[in-house]
């Protein structure tokens, strides 16, 4: 799939250094949300940066880099979960929270207490790939309705069923009794 | 007004992708306008839940082995097992001990004139026509105890003198 279309934002040389240090944890976020997994979520980014590595120096020096680094993750993502071992891996491990981070929790991270959050968590595992990539790119990194079809190689219609199919299972499981 | 949207145009609405019907009607309806503050607040929960916080990790496995090498080992063991029945039917009755004597004379003739090679060079005894030579050595006797004639304290050097 082609990288996202060039913005009047544009960044014209990509620092991979600096865009390492400003995209990682959100691609880590981004891949943990796709594999249900946080050790493969780093190991799917290692590829991902590396792609970024060769695909920097012969780049349109108008690609968008942070969209272009979503639109792999998702795709390196979407090769991993195909994959033979990970499916029999993912499917034979409970899914459980790490520990706190050391840093201090902020006002929304301090609401929602961890029973919650792992019913999110585990809701949005179950989700089909599909739904959960939609859903991701939709309403965790804002983009557009058009945006998540071009980058989904999806219509709008289909887009907006997805996205509303992945709303209702979560919903659903919000409201479930724990 | 015009009919409650459904809970797909109003889940678009809360994603930004409403129509102007939709929006018209929220801003008109008590219990849409409900509907849509709820669907809001869960979505912001959602976001919060999973854009923060500490990442989930996959537990240790409940079952050690894929599901194709659970069955992986036993199977190769039948086959194997098969093979080597399959083998033996197909060999003819007799076949196998004669090589496989054969080769043992052979082997005990090699053993036997390294073990008891003069000091001039190797097989400077005869080999024997059988095991017999091996089997002495092996018994930790020497090889002239196992021909007919020789008597027990015979020794290297009797051997050597014939």
């Amino acid at each position: 799939m082609a990288p996202p279309a060039a913005s009047p934002v544009a960044d014209q040389s990509p620092d991979i250094d600096q865009l390492y240090r400003s995209q990682r944890a959100r691609i880590v976020r981004l891949c943990t949300m796709l594999l249900g997994d946080a050790g493969e979520a780093e190991e799917v980014s290692q590829e991902v940066f590396l792609k970024l590595h060769r695909a920097a120096p012969d780049a349109d020096p108008t690609t968008r880099w942070p969209a272009w680094l979503t639109t792999v993750a998702v795709n390196a993502c979407r090769d991993r979960r195909r994959s033979r071992w990970f499916r029999w891996w993912r499917g034979s491990r409970e899914l459980i929270e790490a520990e706190h981070a050391a840093d201090g929790a902020s006002p929304e991270r301090a609401a929602i207490d961890a029973a919650t959050r792992r019913q999110i968590w585990q809701a949005l595992a179950r989700l089909p790939a599909r739904q959960r990539e939609v859903f991701v790119l939709r309403h965790i990194e804002s983009w557009s309705t058009a945006e998540v079809a071009a980058a989904l190689q999806l219509t709008p219609g289909t887009v907006k069923r997805h996205l509303f199919r992945a709303v209702h299972s979560l919903r659903g499981a919000l409201k479930a009794p724990r | 007004m015009t009919p409650c949207p459904d809970d797909l145009s109003l889940c678009a609405h809360a994603s930004g992708d409403g129509d102007a019907l939709t929006r018209t009607h929220v801003r008109q309806c008590l219990r849409c306008a409900a509907r849509l503050q709820a669907l809001r607040a869960d979505l912001t929960l959602l976001h919060d839940a999973l854009a923060s916080g500490p990442l989930p990790r996959r537990g240790p496995a409940r079952d050690p082995w894929p599901p194709a090498a659970r069955w992986a080992m036993p199977l190769a063991a039948a086959a194997l097992a098969l093979l080597a029945f399959a083998w033996w039917r197909a060999m003819p009755a007799g076949t196998v001990a004669p090589a496989a004597t054969a080769q043992f004379a052979d082997l005990g003739n090699e053993v036997g004139a390294a073990l008891f090679a003069s000091r001039e060079g190797f097989s400077t005894v005869e080999p024997l026509a059988d095991h017999e030579m091996l089997a002495a050595a092996l018994n930790g006797g020497l090889p002239c105890e196992a021909r007919a004639g020789f008597g027990a304290r015979c020794d290297y050097a009797d051997l050597l003198d014939q």
